[in-house]
């Protein structure tokens, strides 16, 4: 230990806390060192003082306390201070336990049900119906759009905060201009600023996914993907809505959704239950060498611009000044390239693309659909809607069947418990 | 700490139990036993009479609100402390100007109308005294904490936040800048 270290104790060495084996090479060094025995008398002094001090000062006022106990009273309730769970268990007799335990049970039971209840309602609502605030909302917004289509061609829009999401995206109905709606525009809304980028620690993958499918109806089926697409956090970034009005024609739709990487697979998982797959394709790849090497390089430019600004600094003649200017812009345009090109990468590991291609079953018969095909497809949509219902009220009906030991065994002992409690008023 | 021997810091975790429970009574110790610490510690740091005894209620509220997440871990003391220091950093950076004046600050005690400045019939303390109000807040805390309280290396790092090598650094800068003040001041350089 140096001089300077058993001065850094010193100041414990007078209060009496260092450690035994601290202390005993303070006072090694006390016995050879004059400028450290100077230091304590100097600390030995400060320390009387400041004790003295200590003990001269004023204390605070005497109703300090009261002011307190006031304050505590105006307080709330505390949760657990007089009452503790342990003590309450104890002073429960066995069968004031069981009236406790038997109804808790059944809560809990209850509770995994409504859980599971809750997440089959919600792949339910993901799957096949469209909150009525999203539908409305992207209604309103085409209707809006189409007015400023009207007047003038629509700009692009600015200032997206993530290079990925396209400010507007087009729908376009491309076959007949005059009889289909005019192109529109939807507000991509900016959910994805909500999810952050993932770690580094993982291998960094670039997840895209395609699907083909052959829907009943491709108007409800876009609009379940936009609500899809909120439910997970993502976006809706373009989409192209050809709707033909010549007969024979299928209506087609192609959709493209960001959504944050992990909730990619999930959402495969529910665009399989929007229709018929045709074919289905995921693909990843691996950015993590291209993002670690992007950032070294970085971090070398960064030190070398230091390294050039710091030679402008000192360098003196206007030639030589120029020449040093001139290279910190080459290094800095480098920089922001390099930049943007890691950015890039991150924004698109931490967002999934899935590029979703959509197909009416059945071709357009007329702009006029006759009776017979109206009451055929209402038939079609019920038999369809009661398919579903039978589906849920099914699960629901296994859940409880799986669940059946946890509720048999609770009213088992409920009975038992009525059982006893009846025969003692009876006699 | 110096006034928590092994027996008081026994004692005090007992009250801090109690007052856990919901005891008042051993609250009130408790209370007995720290406003008089924690009133000229928080002093030292915000400096203002009033805002210290109102910072001193504040603290032992918080110790009745969460003594039950008391874990034991540290001592009582450290525990106690901690919450006050946290207190008066926070009062600190709420406060503006954070900057105080040295002038007005040297010329309270000086002009010997405060009872502290009465009390004091000894200069040389009276020097310290001033001299202390120059320091910040940093420097002083970890004085108050080594000489007055009597707190340990890690006690005062767990008190103030930070590791046990910065507050040695801060105590050794500490010293040096009462050393610059003095000489600054004309005083002997070996005060008081």
């Amino acid at each position: 230990m140096n001089h300077q270290d058993v001065a850094e104790l010193l100041p414990w060495y007078v209060n009496g806390t260092l450690a035994p084996h601290e202390r005993a090479q303070v006072e090694a060094e006390l016995a050879s060192c004059p400028l450290c025995a100077g230091e304590l008398a100097e600390l030995q002094r400060i320390h009387a003082a400041m004790h003295e001090i200590d003990q001269d000062a004023p204390g605070p006022s005497e109703s300090l306390m009261a002011r307190t106990s006031a304050r505590i009273d105006a307080q709330p309730a505390r949760v657990g201070a007089a009452f503790s769970v342990k003590d309450w268990w104890n002073s429960l007799t066995a069968a004031g336990k069981i009236t406790v335990l038997v109804p808790a049970a059944l809560a809990a039971v209850l509770v995994v049900i409504a859980v599971r209840q809750s997440a089959l309602h919600q792949v339910a609502l993901s799957t096949y119906t469209t909150p009525a605030g999203v539908a409305g909302k992207t209604l309103d917004e085409r209707t809006q759009s189409t007015d400023q289509v009207a007047q003038a061609p629509a700009p692009p829009q600015a200032g997206a905060p993530l290079p990925i999401t396209s400010g507007a995206v087009a729908r376009s109905a491309s076959v007949n201009e005059a009889a289909a709606p005019a192109t529109s525009q939807l507000q991509a809304t900016n959910v994805l600023k909500r999810v952050p980028l993932p770690s580094g620690e993982r291998p960094q993958l670039i997840r895209t996914g395609t699907i083909d499918l052959l829907v009943p109806d491709v108007e409800q089926t876009l609009a379940q993907l936009q609500s899809l697409a909120q439910l997970q956090f993502g976006d809706v970034i373009s989409l192209d809505d050809s709707t033909p009005s010549t007969p024979g024609v299928r209506h087609t739709a192609q959709v493209q959704l960001a959504v944050p990487a992990d909730r990619f697979d999930q959402t495969m998982q529910a665009l399989v239950k929007l229709g018929a797959v045709q074919s289905r394709n995921i693909s990843a790849e691996n950015v993590s060498d291209q993002i670690v090497d992007a950032q070294a390089r970085l971090r070398n430019l960064r030190r070398t611009e230091t390294d050039m600004l710091r030679i402008l600094d000192r360098a003196g003649k206007i030639p030589d000044v120029l020449d040093v200017t001139q290279q910190i812009a080459q290094v800095r345009e480098q920089i922001e390239q390099l930049d943007a090109q890691v950015q890039s990468l991150q924004h698109r590991v931490a967002y999934s693309t899935i590029s979703i291609a959509i197909e009416d079953e059945k071709p357009v018969t007329s702009a006029q659909p006759g009776m017979g095909a109206q009451l055929d497809d209402a038939w079609k949509a019920a038999v369809r809607e009661l398919r579903n219902y039978t589906v849920r009220v099914a699960a629901v009906m296994l859940t409880i069947i799986a669940f059946a030991p946890y509720w048999l065994g609770v009213l088992l002992i409920a009975l038992f418990i009525a059982n006893r409690l009846r025969r003692p008023s009876g006699a | 700490m110096h006034a928590a021997n092994s027996a008081d810091a026994q004692l005090e975790s007992e009250w801090l139990r109690q007052t856990a429970h919901g005891d008042r009574a051993a609250f009130e110790r408790l209370f007995r036993a720290y406003e008089h610490r924690l009133y000229r510690f928080l002093l030292g740091l915000v400096r203002e009479p009033q805002v210290a005894e109102e910072l001193t209620g504040d603290v032992m509220l918080e110790v009745w609100k969460n003594a039950a997440r008391f874990r034991g871990q540290s001592k009582v003391s450290t525990w106690i402390f901690g919450i006050a220091h946290h207190k008066a950093v926070d009062a600190l950076r709420r406060r503006a100007p954070a900057h105080v004046d040295l002038e007005e600050l040297s010329a309270v005690p000086d002009a010997g109308a405060g009872p502290e400045a009465q009390a004091m019939a000894d200069s040389a303390r009276r020097a310290l005294a001033d001299a202390l109000l120059e320091l910040t807040p940093e420097h002083r805390a970890v004085l108050e904490l080594t000489f007055t309280n009597g707190c340990s290396q890690a006690e005062i790092a767990a008190i103030v936040g930070c590791p046990v090598n910065t507050v040695k650094t801060r105590v050794f800068y500490a010293k040096q800048q009462l050393r610059r003040i003095f000489e600054r001041r004309g005083v002997r350089r070996d005060l008081p």
